[in-house]
């Protein structure tokens, strides 16, 4: 299988997320999914981009989603808000002919063209829905039965679930299912669902530590081995952020490490933690990686 | 048919009979925001205040308020509503959206909001900062993309040069802050 991927601008950038990018092509290096880097990718214009002016914003991400055309591929990404972007675009394009005409314009400006064949896909659920929980178990070769971690959907790989073609987001489990191949104990707990409020930083910086703290309380009463993150602002949001409620809120014993769900998935298809870059996490992540290597007997 | 799926089959009809179901928009304003891509929905608020209830930033905060700032919409306070700063708490992140009843995205009304706020010079300075970046450079890190980060990635076994460039935001540049033409 070939799939084009967009990896969105911040994984490859931030220390902490660059582990995501490298355990991400290992699983499907392992998983025999060849992948092919949209060219020169340009930002998706996610979120509150959007608001500046809604053509121009979905044609940018109409951009990466063109080039994919072109190479006559699918569209995996990593980054959820990137998944939003570009399922927006195809939703646009199928419901507002006037929009599309525009963002054709713009596209055609150019040199590109965007028929709107892609069929854009988030890792996770591509993990889960083309992959398939059989085809992945084939690859586990370490098991971590005896880990207890709490997983983090975030909000953005899963709503609205109609647009994103996506199972029904109130109380997901394709995720959890993935994981428990490799025996973990995906634990359920208050908050897990709940959003990390990593949008409002910068802008509202005291409504994200107040929405943070509160996800952060939830997970240390849930007594975790680690938090698992899927969307990567929840990742900096709950690993570079959790200096900030420490300190601020006093919360002196709080250092739950967060680690990027395909780093999980590596170590049970036996990569090592230094080839998947878990040493570049702000909150240091020896604790969970001893652990892992205990139970599963590395 | 058996009766479970006969109820099923009730209950879809009286809800589609109930999502048709449209209330003109009340203010000018409300007709403005309709003529946006999902914003035609906020005919079909009722007010409910479901989205309230569910939205993640207004159980932390007492002045941001889904249903509330919808209401605003729709009864016209529009100078009001664009020049603060309460549509840009929404975070997009379409819990409200999932959970109403009558097929209403506030999330899409909040982002119709905050267009014409940006349209009439009322964006926040943050955001304005933002859109400057993405726009010189096609992305909101090349800033923050250091020599470091380079070394890492190649510590790795990760491409140093990451390839983004700004030639297709180039071109768009120009149309913003110009409004859609
Ligand atoms: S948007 Fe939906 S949930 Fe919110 S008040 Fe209106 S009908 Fe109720
Ligand atoms: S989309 Fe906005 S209004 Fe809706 S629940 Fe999320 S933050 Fe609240």
């Amino acid at each position: 299988m070939k799939m084009a991927i967009a990896w969105g601008c911040l994984i490859p950038t931030r220390r902490s997320l660059i582990g995501y990018e490298a355990a991400t092509r290992k699983i499907l290096d392992d998983l025999d999914v060849e992948i092919a880097d949209v060219p020169n990718e340009t930002c998706c214009a996610p979120f509150w981009m959007q608001s500046l002016d809604i053509t121009t914003s979905l044609a940018m991400a109409a951009r990466n989603l063109a080039k994919a055309e072109e190479m006559g591929l699918d569209l995996l990404t990593p980054c959820s808000g990137c998944f939003h972007s570009y399922k927006r675009v195809n939703y646009v394009l199928q419901n507002y002919p006037e929009v599309h005409e525009r963002i054709d314009r713009i596209l055609s400006k150019a040199g590109l063209n965007y028929e709107g064949k892609v069929e854009s896909k988030h890792l996770v659920d591509f993990l889960f829905t083309d992959i398939g929980l059989d085809e992945i178990k084939k690859h586990i070769s370490v098991d971590l039965s005896g880990l207890e971690i709490g997983l983090r959907y975030g909000c953005h790989m899963l709503k609205p679930h109609e647009l994103l073609n996506i199972e029904y987001s109130e109380r997901p489990v394709f995720a959890d299912l993935i994981l428990e191949l490799m025996g973990i104990t995906s634990k359920s707990y208050i908050g897990r669902y709940r959003c990390c409020g990593g949008l409002l930083r910068g802008i509202q910086d005291e409504l994200a530590d107040r929405i943070l703290h509160e996800r952060l309380v939830d997970a240390y009463n849930a007594n975790l081995d680690a938090l698992v993150t899927v969307c990567s602002l929840c990742h900096l949001q709950h690993d570079m952020g959790q200096r900030i409620i420490k300190r601020k809120y006093g919360m002196d014993n709080l250092e739950i490490p967060v680690i990027h769900y395909p780093q999980l998935l590596a170590l049970g298809f036996g990569h090592s933690p230094e080839e998947i870059g878990l040493k570049y996490h702000t909150i240091p992540t020896e604790k969970f990686i001893q652990k892992a290597m205990k139970v599963g007997g590395v | 048919m058996c009766n479970f799926a006969r109820a099923a089959l009730v209950i879809k009809e009286k809800k589609d009979a109930m999502t048709r179901e449209l209330h003109s928009p009340s203010s000018s304003f409300a007709l403005e925001i309709s003529l946006f891509p999902n914003g035609e929905d906020i005919k079909k608020c009722i007010q409910c205040g479901i989205c309230s209830a569910t939205c993640p930033v207004a159980f932390a905060s007492n002045i941001f308020r889904p249903r509330k700032l919808i209401q605003w919409i729709l009864i016209g306070k529009r100078e009001e509503v664009l020049k603060s700063d309460i549509p840009w708490f929404c975070m997009t992140c379409r819990t409200c959206e999932e959970r109403c009843q009558e097929g209403v995205s506030p999330a899409e009304i909040f982002q119709a909001v905050r267009h014409l706020a940006i349209s009439e010079g009322y964006a926040p300075e943050a955001f304005k900062k933002m859109v400057d970046i993405i726009l010189t450079d096609g992305w909101m890190l090349k800033d923050a993309f250091s020599d470091f980060i380079e070394d890492d990635r190649e510590a790795l076994g990760l491409d140093r040069d990451l390839h983004w460039n700004n030639e297709f935001v180039k071109m768009v540049k120009k149309k913003y802050f110009d409004g859609e033409e």
